[in-house]
């Protein structure tokens, strides 16, 4: 019986985490497909695509964490509310912009999706690959578990480079030689 | 028994709880700034390349030669020169004791090379789904723990390190698009025609990542700083596959 019990409990225990990364699996393929009949459809403009982009993703990631990563603990801390309010509103639009972006380039590619895989407390990574006509990229994307018990994504590995980490390393060293004011206004326009 | 049903309360609970102070730790402080004793010339190159890219190739010479050689075309000769890497992956997988990977190169080299006519198909991939290596030696001196050293940016050819550039001359002994008087497979006749045919394989895969660095060149602040942080993290991943 102690040892039913125990068996009855254990299980009980991998399903709850092993159906958290199916769910997570089958929602990020389930989006995909919606993006990509939105890239395929030709009846509608650029910009309506976008809209239509924006209105998908936007549920799935954590774009104030996201920010809030890019500018690093301390420099975030540092910062008045009006100053976080302002750098939300200009960085969330910039990423956005990004994303929708990079999703026009690959209108014709197909993404293959791994099973997600928990990593660690509260983090998850779902392994993607996008098949293009010579080559296999790798896009992982990083999920952590929200206080609604939601999984949101943080961060985005597109071919081994981390848009958060790349976004940090460059938002300090612009914070170096600029002040606040001057980098948001630089954030805010196509800088290069 | 009440032990477990605790011992796996506590571990489940500490498994969800809430700990949203540990992102920091994931990612690198920014604080100090890498090695690079040759910013100020590779912030130059990286200008003078991302000039030529923006203002030559890819409103002219990518355009004309879109319009004589569409994507199909110009894929099929990316996987021809491809196809021609064999003995570089093939070698550099044995070096880093990938036996298996080592082997589906050899797979891939033979279908491509005669089902895959020449390589310019890859029927490996789309027919019996082994999929390709990218291999090199500056891959294998990480494997082993060699690290990249200061950053490299060269005109035309982009950004680099130390280990990777150093790397690259020696997966010049065997690849067959470089010319080597010794060797008894060669795809030129002489050094020459060896150089024109690494210009046009490196054209030709320029114009089709150019609407991709457009859109990733976007992301930049600082457009050299940007590139190096890219290619250092794109080749940490390449090492740690």
């Amino acid at each position: 019986m102690k040892s039913f019990i125990f068996i009855f409990i254990f299980g009980l225990f991998f399903s709850l985490h092993a159906g958290v990364e199916e769910s997570v699996t089958t929602m990020m393929i389930n989006n995909s497909q919606k993006v990509t009949t939105i890239l395929k459809d030709k009846g509608i403009s650029k910009t309506r695509q976008d809209v239509e982009l924006i209105k998908l993703v936007d549920p799935l990631f954590d774009f104030n964490l996201m920010g809030t990563l890019c500018l690093g603990k301390a420099t975030y801390a540092a910062l008045s509310e009006d100053q976080k309010t302002k750098f939300h509103t200009v960085f969330n639009k910039k990423i956005k912009n990004s994303y929708t972006g990079k999703l026009h380039l690959y209108t014709d590619e197909k993404l293959e999706f791994e099973k997600a895989k928990i990593v660690k407390d509260k983090r998850m990574m779902l392994q993607s690959y996008l098949i293009t006509k010579t080559e296999k990229k790798s896009v992982v994307y990083k999920f952590y578990e929200a206080d609604n018990k939601k999984w949101l994504i943080y961060d985005v590995d597109i071919f081994g480079v981390s848009i958060v980490q790349t976004y940090r390393n460059q938002f300090a060293a612009a914070l170096k030689t600029k002040s606040f004011e001057q980098f948001l206004l630089e954030l805010n326009t196509d800088a290069i | 028994m009440r032990i477990i049903f605790f011992f796996l309360i506590v571990v489940n609970i500490s498994l969800f709880a809430a700990d949203a102070d540990d992102f920091n730790d994931e990612f690198v402080e920014a604080k100090h700034e890498p090695f690079d004793p040759l910013s100020g010339y590779n912030r130059v190159v990286t200008n003078f390349n991302d000039y030529v890219f923006m203002h030559i190739l890819d409103p002219y010479l990518f355009k004309g030669y879109e319009y004589v050689a569409p994507e199909v075309v110009r894929s099929s000769i990316k996987s021809f020169f491809d196809n021609l890497k064999f003995p570089i992956t093939f070698v550099n997988n044995l070096l880093q004791l990938k036996f298996q990977r080592a082997w589906i190169d050899v797979e891939r080299f033979g279908v491509n090379s005669t089902v895959g006519l020449f390589g310019f198909f890859d029927p490996a991939t789309t027919w019996l789904g082994l999929s390709k290596s990218n291999e090199d030696f500056g891959q294998t001196l990480g494997y082993y723990g060699v690290g990249g050293g200061f950053p490299i940016a060269l005109p035309f050819l982009g950004q680099y390190n130390l280990r990777d550039l150093a790397g690259g001359f020696i997966d010049m002994a065997a690849d067959p698009v470089y010319y080597q008087d010794y060797r008894q497979y060669n795809l030129s006749d002489n050094m020459y025609e060896s150089w024109g045919i690494i210009a046009y394989k490196n054209f030709n895969e320029a114009s089709l990542r150019a609407n991709e660095y457009k859109e990733f060149r976007k992301d930049a602040l600082d457009l050299y700083p940007f590139i190096r942080d890219a290619y250092e993290q794109n080749r940490r991943m390449l090492i740690k596959e």
